[in-house]
């Protein structure tokens, strides 16, 4: 049976305040700091670069007092896909990564599957990588509350007004979405609940009576999407009658201050990236 | 003094009720038949300026983008949005339709906008490596509303001569395709063996009996379903192509994975795609089908 | 005593039961309902009256505690057919806009029919029926788009989409709440008319005591998810301290009259419609 009551309640990055230094910290900081170590994740493919990155996001987990068992159990559900996509990398990978050209030894050939040290490598550092961004995100989402994020991202984007790109703009999308997931999700339940009421299976009937359930969850769609645009209708005439002019000149009635805990998180992570950069280009393995 | 403008007419001739922008069957509020309307030359009032009718646009896709991306959060994080299909993978979804209705909508910028906030969420959701990537799981859904908006903006006003043009001019390249194929001697795919001619011959069959069936229904439906219904298989097929084939060029899925996943994958989610846009934006733009009533 | 159709005992629900937002929707709640009446269902918000409606149709089943039993059919059971219940109480809820979503009005009403698979003759005449009970023209309204209909006439078509299936229980859940006063009488003629004319059985769900009042020949009254209050609506708005303690007023009529006998008149009976209290101020007034 779904659970209808539990779509009013959609739960996006969940907060767990465990007071450490990490949640104290400037919700810009964090985000500079998860962005660029994103990419200090995405750039590395040696064995050593990566080891390094998930021992240094390990320590900051730690640091943050987040449970570990709790951001592992999400990924308990997709063992199984996991395990299995890491061995068809495994078995057909073809030739060598373009990122780190030099000799792939083949370590085992059989028909068409073949295992060679390329091979090996993607598969590792695709499962570092995958741990490193995992607890990456939860460092992000579980320190910072949603409305510390939307300020956060909104002060960040402020400088590109100054170049012509609508930064205020693009931050108001994200805090009127987070503002309206959870009015959404009650309608979708309040639509859910009076089709069933008219006799509509909410449960699908089968794999190959696909176009009668497409039929019936665009039944549940049409609904929402017209509400939303009644909304948003009335949400235009709002704005405008608060004179809404956009982003500029905008203050804000508390600001965001920086403190050196955030220059020196900042640096740290500066200091990594290019740490990362350099082992890239040496000869470690 | 008034500054001299072309101000889209905005008010229904019968009840004068505000109209929202984009083409109108009928007035929302009184019924009326809104397709004679024609843009009036008029002036704006004393006092207001010509950038501030202009802003109003912007409000509205800011507004647009941010409930739309709302809706693509509540698909992103319940199981709504899952559709069971008959082939091997698990579920088709329809967390990328928002992206692709913001762009038919609203335009190029707004599905840009929401395609980016889907591939964020799916990022920040994902339990796979594959999709932790946000190379394979971000960049790819930029395009989404994009290419559904630019295929919209290209079709809706189009006679529907140079659809059935396009329609003869696909026909052909499938029946040429056919013949090619049907000339190789036979083909390994996925360690199957195929004989050329079977799939050839296959091929040319596919081909004709979809053109004949969708030449019928060009010529019944209204040209902005058809619009907004190619729109929508870009749309998904863009999702489809763009996601897999970074997946495969970062080194996660071999090709052929790749081709399995999209074709059992891509091609339900492009048919649900399709049902349920022309569904949602001829809700909300009042488009009638095919006969203009309730099938009674 | 006429036959009992819904018979609700004990009812207990959690809201959201096992996580930290859970909270006791319904703490033992009762309801009876006989044949061929209309009976109300009160309480304040956040009492359950919500909840214990979606038992009524199967929508939620009693899985911690009571029984819930319509038309003889006891819910609790896993082989209770839903979808038959669902056929039989029909449920409408109140904000209309959530329960239109066809794109022509003719296809949402007849939306029922058709799922019951009846003929195309069939359906289209209990789209008729249902139209004109609500008080809608059908030709004039089977191919307008439903979202372009003014809220009125939502409403309006949203309660034919539920009578199309002839429920023979009708629930309605703040269906007039909302609505200006000619709107609301309106509707209220609409189902006095089902009741007498087709013999429906009426549970409206409301915060307002004078809709009730005019209306309902019972009331049960729902505080923090348990019975409070049950019997005839003159029963129940007489105990005026016990609905005071409880958050609710009496109509506005029972309030006048209480007030004037505050005042030393000696008026006997408890009005609780415009009409008893008029007949109960003529009554002392005459010499």
């Amino acid at each position: 049976m779904v659970h209808y009551e539990a779509l009013r309640h959609v739960t996006i990055g969940q907060y767990i305040p465990t007071g450490s230094a990490i949640h104290r910290l400037d919700p810009r900081t964090k985000l500079v700091a998860f962005s660029l170590l994103v990419l200090a994740v995405i750039l590395a493919t040696t064995y050593s670069n990566n080891i390094l990155l998930l021992l240094l996001v390990l320590v900051l987990v730690q640091l943050a007092r987040l449970p570990m068992r709790y951001i592992l159990s999400a990924v308990t559900p997709a063992l199984p896909i996991i395990i299995a996509l890491a061995l068809l990398q495994l078995l057909f990978y073809g030739s060598g990564s373009p990122d780190r050209p030099g000799a792939s030894q083949l370590l085992l050939a059989w028909g068409p599957l073949r295992i060679s040290t390329a091979g090996l490598r993607m598969v590792v550092v695709s499962l570092l990588r995958f741990l490193d961004l995992l607890f990456l995100t939860s460092l992000l989402t579980n320190t910072t509350t949603t409305s510390a994020l939307t300020y956060g991202t909104e002060s960040l984007l402020r400088p590109l007004s100054a170049i012509g790109l609508p930064g205020h703009e693009i931050a108001l999308v994200g805090a009127i979405a987070l503002r309206f997931v959870p009015i959404l999700g009650e309608q979708l339940e309040a639509i859910m609940l009076s089709q069933a009421s008219r006799g509509v299976s909410l449960e699908g009937r089968g794999r190959l009576r696909f176009i009668a359930n497409t039929r019936r969850l665009a039944n549940l769609i049409v609904p929402l999407f017209v509400d939303a645009y009644r909304r948003s209708e009335e949400m235009v005439l709002a704005m405008q009658a608060r004179c809404y002019r956009g982003g500029k000149g905008r203050t804000h009635l508390v600001e965001l201050v920086l403190v050196c805990a955030d220059y020196a998180a900042m640096g740290l992570v500066a200091v990594i990236l290019v740490g990362v950069i350099v082992i890239q280009y040496t000869s470690l393995p | 003094m008034a500054e001299k403008v072309t101000v889209v007419s905005r008010r229904c001739p019968q009840c004068g009720t505000s109209l929202p922008p984009g083409p109108l069957a009928a007035c929302p509020h009184c019924g009326a038949d809104l397709k004679a309307v024609r843009p009036v030359e008029g002036s704006l009032p004393p006092g207001v300026k010509g950038r501030e009718v202009l802003y109003e646009r912007g409000i509205r896709r800011i507004i647009t983008a941010g409930l739309l991306l709302a809706i693509t959060l509540l698909l992103s994080f319940t199981r709504v949005g899952f559709i069971p299909v008959p082939t091997p993978a698990a579920n088709a979804t329809i967390v990328h339709i928002p992206a692709i209705i913001g762009g038919i909508l609203e335009g190029s910028l707004v599905g840009l906008i929401v395609g980016l906030g889907f591939g964020f969420a799916s990022f920040m959701n994902a339990t796979i490596p594959m999709f932790k990537d946000p190379l394979v799981a971000v960049v790819p859904r930029l395009f989404i509303g994009v290419t559904a908006a630019w295929t919209f903006a290209a079709l809706w006003r189009a006679n529907k001569r140079i659809l059935y043009t396009c329609l003869g001019v696909l026909m052909v390249l499938g029946i040429l395709s056919g013949y090619e194929l049907s000339k190789q001697e036979k083909f390994v795919w996925l360690g199957m063996n195929l004989g050329g001619f079977a799939v050839g011959l296959a091929v040319v069959v596919v081909v004709a009996i979809g053109t004949a069936l969708l030449y019928v229904w060009i010529r019944r439906e209204d040209v902005r379903i058809v619009a907004m219904a190619v729109a929508a298989v870009v749309g998904s097929l863009t999702n489809t192509v763009l996601v897999l084939g970074a997946a495969v060029l970062r080194g996660y899925i071999p090709a052929g994975v790749a081709w399995m996943i999209g074709l059992s994958h891509g091609i339900p989610e492009a048919i649900i795609s399709v049902i349920v846009v022309v569904a949602v934006v001829a809700a909300l733009r009042q488009i009638g089908r095919g006969r203009r009533g309730a099938r009674l | 005593m006429n036959e009992v159709l819904i018979s609700v005992q004990g009812l207990r629900h959690t809201y959201l039961p096992g996580t930290p937002l859970a909270t006791p929707a319904l703490t033992g709640a009762d309801l009876v309902v006989c044949r061929g009446e209309i009976a109300a269902l009160i309480g304040p918000s956040g009492a359950g009256k919500s909840t214990l409606v979606h038992f009524l149709n199967g929508l939620l089943r009693p899985t911690e505690g009571g029984r819930v039993m319509i038309m003889g059919q006891d819910t609790g059971m896993p082989e209770c057919d839903v979808s038959a219940l669902r056929r039989r109480v029909g449920l409408v809820f109140q904000y209309p806009h959530q329960q239109l979503f066809e794109r022509y009005v003719g296809d949402d009403v007849a939306y029922g029919p058709r799922q019951l698979g009846l003929a195309r003759d069939e359906v289209r005449e209990r789209v008729r029926w249902a139209l004109r009970a609500v008080g809608l023209d059908l030709d004039a309204f089977v191919d307008r788009f439903t979202f372009s209909l003014s809220g009125g006439e939502m409403r309006r078509v949203a309660l034919a989409g539920v009578l199309a299936m002839r429920p023979e229980i009708l629930v309605l859940d703040e269906a007039t709440t909302g609505l200006d006063p000619r709107g609301r009488r309106e509707v209220h003629g609409v189902l006095r008319r089902l009741r007498a004319e087709w013999g429906m059985t009426l549970l409206i769900v409301s915060n307002d005591m004078d809709e009730v009042a005019d209306l309902a020949d019972r009331a049960t009254v729902l505080h923090q998810g348990c019975t409070a209050l049950a019997g005839s609506t003159h029963e129940v708005f007489s105990q005026r301290e016990a609905l005071r303690s409880l958050g609710l007023t009496c109509p506005a009529p029972t309030e006048i009259v209480y007030a004037l006998r505050q005042q030393g008149l000696p008026i006997v009976s408890e009005a609780i419609t415009v009409a008893e209290a008029e007949e109960a101020i003529w009554s002392i007034m005459k010499p």
